[in-house]
């Protein structure tokens, strides 16, 4: 299901739902990737937090893991490209709800109020025990007034439409990693894909 | 590129990083980040994806380029020959991230898939679609190692445009090499090759022999019954200077004319028009029979071949061009070899294939 509202002072309000067919835990365990969940957006070529570096600790053999998600108010450094061609836009970790979804805001670096300033925000919640919604939504002020609505609305159903294309890749390449890597013996091996 | 993450469970690949317990909460896996055996940095991935669009892209650029070039005129040279199976091998090597063997190994099969769609759509005949294929493979085996070691290194410099950029130059290599080489003027060398046997008969039985080789129908080689044009019947005779003789072949026609005939030393043609269906890659000359006694009842015979070679780059083409021509004058030599018999005239002319 898709909505994508374009009011008559600028205001958008783009979103998106996909009913996959996975526990909402299992989802969100994909989700707390912060950093690679974001670049299932078409736009969004690489994700890297800005300044200071994430905490990390080295293990053992000297290998290097985080050691937490990224705090809330973390500010981030969003690549966007299309075809190779495209700028870095500055973000920042705006909420972050264990189990249940984050928020981002998605801002231009030459201001708050040029170049589509928006909030990005990934939600899950349980469906049965089996399945999960997966709500991604966009909210801001288109800036470019001199685009015709209808052509910002296509725009904004390109990138939603290609965002919820590649959730159901990404779901469904990790159910057929899951299921290869667990034991024969494991409950949830059996379970399928079908997004 | 696979890049490094966040820890993740073994068996669910749950985010395990800034988890309170020790416990997966998806699958009850334990974990210790200072251990990493109990965890992986990797994400979830399928073999597939590392190599599949690669392997598209540089195929499927490689066919539409080639295809594209062959239909719009252009002669085979440098682009076609090298320059677009390197780039197509590069693009492989750049876009797969995996080992070089394999790297090598999927060069070699986007040349395959690159060039196959030319004898599909018989832009190409079957003999020379295989050994385009043979040709092309040495370059793209070579472009496939050189995206590898590109992407290597760039990966080690961190360049900020490694993704797009180096795809996008390798793409224009191969068109910028052809639209330079159809700017520039080029000269086709002409090229006579020469096969000699010695034969137990006279130079008077061999001439003998020569006025009815055209008219035997053995089966061809096998090299010949892979697609190359076949002999359907021959008009005309070569009896007196200045006549002229059409064989018809299953793909077109071959006009000769006779410029010498000084019995039973040496008998000469010129190829006055040809439309067989490989204009692309040769154009024929002519060719000749040279008898030369050496010994008693023994006759060096010398068949001679001469074309202009369109194929470029000549040292990629060459061994190709003279296995071709060197089994067709065997073929001939063969069927002009005494103790054979001439057929009935109710048998069409076999052997006419463009002189030697």
């Amino acid at each position: 299901m898709m909505r994508i509202v374009v009011d008559d002072r600028w205001r958008v309000d783009a979103t998106a739902c996909l009913d996959v067919p996975l526990a909402a835990s299992a989802v969100w365990g994909q989700m707390r990737d912060l950093q690679r969940f974001l670049t299932i957006d078409p736009l969004h070529r690489q994700v890297r937090v800005a300044g200071t570096a994430l905490s990390t600790r080295r293990s053992t053999t000297g290998a290097e893991v985080t050691e937490a998600p990224i705090p809330v108010g973390t500010p981030l450094v969003i690549e966007h490209r299309l075809f190779g061609i495209g700028v870095n836009r500055r973000s920042r970790l705006l909420l972050w709800r264990e189990g249940r979804g984050f928020a981002v805001s998605d801002l231009s670096n030459r201001g708050d109020h040029t170049g589509f300033p928006h909030v990005c925000i990934y939600e899950v919640r349980p469906l049965t025990d089996r399945s999960a919604r997966l709500t991604i939504a966009a909210r801001g002020r288109w800036t470019a007034t001199w685009i015709p609505r209808w052509l910002v609305r296509l725009w904004l159903a390109w990138v939603l439409a290609s965002t919820l294309s590649n959730v159901r890749v990404e779901f469904r390449r990790f159910a057929r990693a899951v299921r290869r890597r667990r034991p024969a013996h494991h409950p949830r091996r059996h379970r399928r894909m079908a997004c | 590129m696979v890049k490094r993450g966040p820890p993740r469970c073994l068996d669910c690949f749950y985010v395990l990083a800034g988890l309170g317990s020790v416990v997966c909460p998806e699958c009850g896996r334990r974990f210790d980040l200072d251990v990493p055996e109990t965890y992986t940095t990797k994400p979830p991935f399928v073999r597939w994806k590392l190599w599949m669009p690669g392997l598209l892209l540089a195929s499927g650029f490689g066919a539409v380029v080639t295809g594209v070039t062959l239909l719009a005129g252009a002669n085979v040279g440098w682009g076609l020959s090298a320059a677009m199976p390197f780039s197509v091998g590069a693009l492989l090597g750049y876009r797969c991230p995996t080992r070089v063997f394999y790297v090598v190994l999927l060069a070699i099969a986007a040349a395959i898939l690159a060039f196959s769609p030319l004898v599909a759509l018989h832009i190409s005949g079957l003999i020379c679609g295989l050994v385009a294929i043979g040709v092309t493979i040495v370059p793209a085996a070579i472009g496939g190692f050189f995206g590898w070691v590109l992407r290597r290194c760039l990966k080690v410099a961190a360049y900020p445009q490694a993704q797009w950029l180096p795809v996008v130059l390798l793409l224009m290599l191969g068109p910028a090499v052809i639209l330079a080489e159809s700017l520039l003027r080029r000269v086709d060398p002409v090229v006579a090759i020469r096969t000699s046997r010695v034969i137990e008969a006279s130079p008077a039985a061999v001439w003998e022999a020569l006025r009815f080789y055209d008219e035997l129908d053995d089966p061809p080689p096998m090299l010949f019954r892979l697609g190359m044009p076949r002999p359907v019947e021959t008009t005309g005779a070569l009896e007196r200077i200045g006549d002229e003789q059409v064989c018809v072949f299953t793909t077109g026609r071959v006009t000769k004319r006779l410029t010498q005939c000084d019995a039973p030393r040496r008998l000469a043609f010129a190829v006055t028009r040809q439309r067989i269906g490989f204009e692309r890659s040769v154009t024929l000359r002519g060719g000749s029979f040279d008898l030369e006694p050496v010994g008693a009842g023994r006759t060096r015979v010398t068949l001679t071949t001469e074309y202009d070679a369109l194929l470029r780059p000549r040292f990629m083409w060459t061994p190709a061009e003279r296995l071709i021509v060197h089994t067709l004058h065997e073929y001939i030599l063969d069927a002009i070899a005494p103790g054979r018999e001439a057929p009935g005239p109710e048998a069409p002319g076999a052997v006419a294939v463009a002189g030697p």
